[in-house]
């Protein structure tokens, strides 16, 4: 078992307590699943909980992603004005054209101005597309993730010295962004709830999820020695060579391989080989730079951090679960 | 004659001690091998938490 909202609260305030510098964010479908189109009582007493206990986090911004959007627009704009800081870079409402949520949030923490935008995909969860096309209607318009990334990078320039994208578009879109918009250092992703723990890489951005329902908390640790520039991962020979073990063992299998094909023709063996030979050579020498670079310049540790049910739990947090006379998901 | 040249050397002292401040304050002194100021901090992310307030089994 892991997970469990105040158990989530207490991680955050003992980092704090423990003179961590900590900015908390969500990528999106944060209240609510699927199934919470329906009778709303009790979904949207949970939601409400929810956001409480962000708002206790002090988080820094929440990314609207389209789960979000199941129970109207209403909820999340109440939250918005108590103080929970929701995001949406392309979420606008249709006859005005304006966003309805900020597009971005600038926090500066250590001295470091750090940009945060989020990205919601522009077609539904087939499941949920019905509920959400009654309850907004065409009160909504989702625009372009690219074409909105390009406008909020433009619109960042010379206000921070990193970006952050989090996004409710699942990891391919997140790719096809990074690819499209240079500029964009991390994306803490969502949608689909993957278990990540070394990062995308698509040009010079750095792409994570934090798997799903709160089981774990994702925890970028970032050293920032240049403003502005991109980042290395801290791992990043360990990484390379575990590749490089892994071609060597690719090596030794296909020379086994060879040797089981007595009188016939190896060919394509050789073939492999030499394609292996060449894959681990070039890596030997990324592993070569990365040694000799050594912990400088901009760098990034990631982990993701379980929510075991041995860690404690946030009592306020807990006391209000029970308030709300809520004892199970 | 003595007492001014005694007068006139000191003021000179005193100008080059404010021109070197001076140079000092508006020109940061590089030491060799001194390490860029560094920050560090953390980003605690959440995903697709899909209103669940309490642990799941794995």
């Amino acid at each position: 078992m892991l997970g469990g909202l105040a158990r989530r609260v207490a991680f955050v305030e003992r980092m704090r307590a423990e003179g961590a510098q900590a900015l908390v964010v969500d990528s999106g479908d944060l209240f609510f699943d699927s199934r919470a189109g329906g009778d709303s009582n009790q979904v949207l007493t949970k939601a409400r909980l929810i956001g409480r206990a962000y708002k206790r986090m002090r988080a820094s911004a929440i990314n609207v992603g389209d789960l979000d959007l199941l129970q109207g627009l209403d909820f999340l704009r109440k939250e918005t004005s108590q103080g929970l800081p929701l995001i949406s870079a392309n979420l606008s409402d249709s006859s005005s054209k304006h966003p309805i949520f900020s597009p971005y949030i600038i926090k500066e923490i250590s001295g470091i101005r750090v940009a945060f935008f989020g990205l919601l995909a522009p077609e539904f969860r087939p499941e949920i597309e019905p509920t959400i096309q009654k309850i907004m209607g065409a009160k909504i318009l989702v625009k372009d993730p690219v074409e909105a990334a390009q406008e909020t990078l433009q619109k960042l320039k010379g206000q921070a010295d990193l970006v952050i994208l989090l996004s409710d578009l699942g990891l391919h879109k997140d790719q096809m962004v990074a690819k499209a918009v240079p500029g964009i250092h991390f994306i803490l992703g969502g949608h689909e709830g993957r278990f990540i723990l070394k990062s995308h890489r698509t040009e010079a951005t750095h792409i994570f999820q934090s798997s799903a329902k709160g089981m774990y908390v994702g925890q970028l640790r970032l050293t920032v020695e240049k403003p502005g520039s991109s980042f290395k991962d801290e791992r990043e020979a360990q990484n390379i060579q575990e590749k490089i073990n892994n071609l060597q063992l690719h090596l030794r299998s296909l020379q086994a391989a060879k040797g089981r094909r007595r009188g016939q023709s190896i060919e394509d063996l050789d073939r492999a080989v030499q394609d292996v030979t060449r894959q681990k050579n070039a890596l030997e020498e990324e592993l070569r730079r990365a040694k000799e670079s050594g912990p400088q310049g901009n760098r990034f540790l990631f982990a993701l951090v379980p929510m075991e049910v041995r860690l404690p739990e946030d009592e306020e947090v807990r006391k209000w679960t029970a308030e709300a006379a809520m004892d199970k998901d | 004659m003595e007492l001014r040249k005694k007068i006139n050397l000191r003021a000179l002292q005193m100008g080059g001690l404010f021109i070197a401040l001076f140079v000092l304050a508006i020109f940061p002194v590089f030491t060799p091998g001194a390490k860029a100021k560094e920050a560090e901090f953390l980003l605690l992310h959440t995903n697709n938490v899909t209103g669940h307030l309490f642990p799941c089994p794995t």
